[in-house]
């Protein structure tokens, strides 16, 4: 545990600060009715009670069984896990007398069903030769059983080991489990929980104890990896050109998507921006991307402000061909603008390497705290700046996002490049 | 003597004692000779108590050369991967 | 005898730096002062190759062969070190060594040069041993706490190796042996295995 320097807060205090800032701390912490789930202390909410609180919440994706009292007891037994396979070998935990043998260090996630369960965390996702128990598994049913009229549940035969359904199956709920004749194995209590219930919506966790730990089987079903996504724009990867694309002719050819009047909430522009910009190419021939130079992380603020980091990189640069430099008069170590469809103009230095062909230019992305030709240095709090400060290349990125995620296109665009006189 | 004659004798004895001194000052220039090393000399890592050195897991007698070199051995192997990943 | 040697394989060495600022972090080397570097080769083209370079300690080491006032020595390991009390910042060493290894602080206006500091293979210099003085004037003395080099010991790919020559000698042979040397090392063959049918040819005619 590392205590947040300086003026640094834990995370789930400036949450707590945020909501009751913003008028919903009661909700935060579960406060109702006299009641209250988690219990605050000087603001920093109990980090125990909200364990136990997406414990109680994350039936359908693995969080459930990863219990403060577990996790506590693995922190206090480290020496019992092996270093290379992460599993306890043995072991007793001496305050709680919990048994660790068989869990995997941190109990990684997926780690089903509630703690009572015991299930040890899930080292690999998806490994059929080890037992759901031992944290094996199977590709989950999770896009219907059949389409088209093929079904999606696995073929005969593959399963995790020591299922008792061979076959493929789909996700269990209270009809499945009777009809299996496995439902006189809950327990009375967990079938008043469990009735008319799968297995994500029984809190009891009984139909995940009963169809994990007596019969090997997985509880959201075993079914086969999807390649075609139906429900995706395109439900087999296609190429589209990107909307700042260096070439009109493959614009046409491979025309990116129609613009979207409501995604995700947001209008968001594609085939218009692209149409617009066809013809880009002529005022920014080179295709820009920007990518990490191994020794520097992120926005590269904190090596830049390391001295033995900073000394390694003292100049943001820009990677041009040879032959693109000539062409430009631009000569090795000197200062040029590059120049992108926003109206963005970045001061660099040109680094003439054949490490990008000639229609390309490589800039990296660790940089901050000039802009546009300027260094930004007297806007800094005193101290807080950087050893070594250039242009932030997103200074010079274009408009664009992902048709599925709505990841914003970052990375690459198109510009020119000319000598800075 | 009278007690006044010693005092000064003593004086005059220490006064030329520190005016002979003068004499033989010592060169502030330090005098080479080509092709030796004359500076401080430098401990053995052996010499090292080896409880003394911290986050380390080779373990050495002190003095003994053969042991620290033994232990130094060991600890190259954690460079060789085809040996780690055994 | 054990005698302390580098050796930096260009097969491996993905310049990323981690030996230099190992070893500027684990002596507080200044700002300007390189006891250790990347050289890449061909830069961007085919064939492009990276070495991890710092003072070598050679057998027959020419800094000390040409020091005027003759502050280097080997010690018992074969490790070249120099006193800097001694030394007068003249920089016939840096001329003399084929590697570059020799530093010289810049100091002041006129860019007066300071006393000589290189590498010490981590084996600190003449002051008493993992003292104030010692780590002041020479950095870190791992050898002394019974370890090897920060660049070497933190080389994630372990391209540089660095300790006893006899025994990176039997590491760098098993290593060639079982993967080859040069032109051996690369290619599909050691990326994804040897092809089970290499005359399969792929499918014609289909176009997505």
């Amino acid at each position: 545990m590392i205590e947040p320097l300086f003026e640094s807060k834990p995370d789930h205090t400036i949450m707590y600060l945020f909501a009751k800032k913003l008028g919903f701390a009661d909700q935060l912490v579960g406060k109702k009715d006299g009641k209250q789930n988690i219990k605050v202390k000087n603001d920093e909410p109990d980090i125990e009670d909200i364990t136990r609180e997406f414990n109680r919440g994350t039936w359908t994706i693995g969080y459930t069984g990863q219990s403060p009292e577990r996790l506590q007891a693995h922190m206090r037994n480290m020496h019992v896990f092996d270093v290379k396979t992460l599993r306890a070998r043995g072991g007793k935990d001496a305050k709680t007398g919990y048994v660790l043998d068989g869990d995997y260090f941190g109990l990684p996630w997926p780690c089903y069903g509630n703690a009572a369960l015991k299930h040890p965390g899930s080292p690999n996702l998806y490994d059929t030769s080890k037992h759901v128990m031992e944290g094996g598994g199977n590709f989950r049913a999770n896009f219907g059983v059949e389409r088209d009229g093929v079904s999606l549940l696995a073929e005969d035969g593959s399963h995790s080991k020591g299922a008792d359904i061979t076959t493929g199956y789909p996700e269990i709920d209270h009809v499945l489990l009777k009809k299996l004749g496995w439902w006189d194995e809950l327990t009375e209590d967990e079938k008043k929980e469990a009735e008319g219930k799968n297995w994500k919506t029984d809190l009891s966790g009984g139909i995940q104890r009963v169809v994990m730990k007596d019969h090997g089987c997985h509880p959201f079903g075993n079914a086969k990896a999807r390649a075609l996504v139906w429900n995706f724009p395109d439900a087999v990867p296609l190429h589209r050109e990107p909307l700042y694309s260096p070439r009109a002719d493959l614009v046409a050819k491979y025309p990116t998507h129609d613009d979207v009047k409501v995604l995700w909430r947001l209008p968001t522009l594609f085939k218009s921006v692209q149409e617009k910009n066809k013809e880009i190419a002529k005022q920014f021939p080179l295709i820009m991307t920007s990518g990490r130079l191994v020794e520097y992380e992120g926005g590269g603020e904190e090596q830049r402000s390391n001295p033995w980091l900073a000394e390694l990189q003292q100049d943001m640069f820009v990677e041009i061909n040879p032959k693109t430099a000539n062409d430009r008069g631009i000569r090795n170590g000197e200062y040029v603008w590059v120049k992108t469809p926003t109206g963005a103009r970045l001061k660099v230095v040109a680094q003439v390497t054949e490490r990008v062909g000639p229609d390309t230019v490589f800039l990296p992305f660790h940089f901050s705290g000039w802009w546009q030709g300027k260094d930004m240095l007297p806007f800094y709090p005193d101290g807080a700046a950087p050893i070594v400060r250039g242009e932030a290349v997103n200074t010079g990125t274009t408009y664009g996002y992902d048709r599925v995620t709505m990841m914003q296109e970052t990375k690459t665009t198109v510009c020119q490049v000319e000598r800075a006189a | 003597m009278s007690i006044s004659g010693r005092i000064l004798l003593a004086g005059v004895a220490i006064a030329f004692a520190s005016f002979l001194s003068g004499c033989g000052e010592r060169s502030q220039v330090v005098v080479y000779k080509s092709g030796k090393y004359q500076g401080k000399t430098d401990t053995k890592p052996w010499d090292n108590d080896p409880q003394s050195a911290p986050y380390t897991t080779s373990k050495w007698t002190r003095g003994d050369k053969t042991s620290w070199e033994v232990a130094i051995k060991a600890r190259n192997q954690n460079q060789n991967e085809y040996q780690r990943a055994q | 005898m054990a005698r302390m040697k580098f050796l930096a394989d260009a097969e491996r060495c993905i310049e990323c730096n981690g030996c230099v600022t190992a070893c500027k972090q684990e002596n507080e080397v200044p700002w300007g002062v390189n006891r250790r570097r990347v050289v890449t080769v061909n830069d961007g083209v085919p064939g492009e190759r990276s070495i991890s370079v710092a003072c070598m300690h050679c057998s027959d080491a020419p800094c000390m062969a040409v020091c005027p006032v003759d502050c280097f020595y080997r010690t018992d390991e074969g490790v070249v070190l120099h006193d800097k009390d001694l030394c007068i910042g003249c920089g016939y060493c840096f001329y003399a060594c084929p590697f570059g290894a020799p530093q010289f602080p810049q100091a002041g206006a006129f860019g007066l040069r300071g006393k000589m500091d290189k590498c010490t293979f981590c084996a600190g210099g003449p002051e008493k041993d993992n003292s104030k003085e010692e780590f002041a004037k020479y950095g870190s003395n791992r050898l002394a706490q019974g370890k090897l080099p920060a660049c070497a010991e933190m080389c994630a790919t372990k391209a540089l190796l660095g300790g006893d020559g006899d025994v990176l000698a039997d590491i760098f042979r098993t290593r060639v042996l079982k993967r080859g040397k040069g032109s051996e090392v690369w290619g599909w063959g050691t990326a994804y295995g040897k092809p089970d049918n290499p005359q399969a040819k792929p499918p014609q005619g289909a176009k997505s």
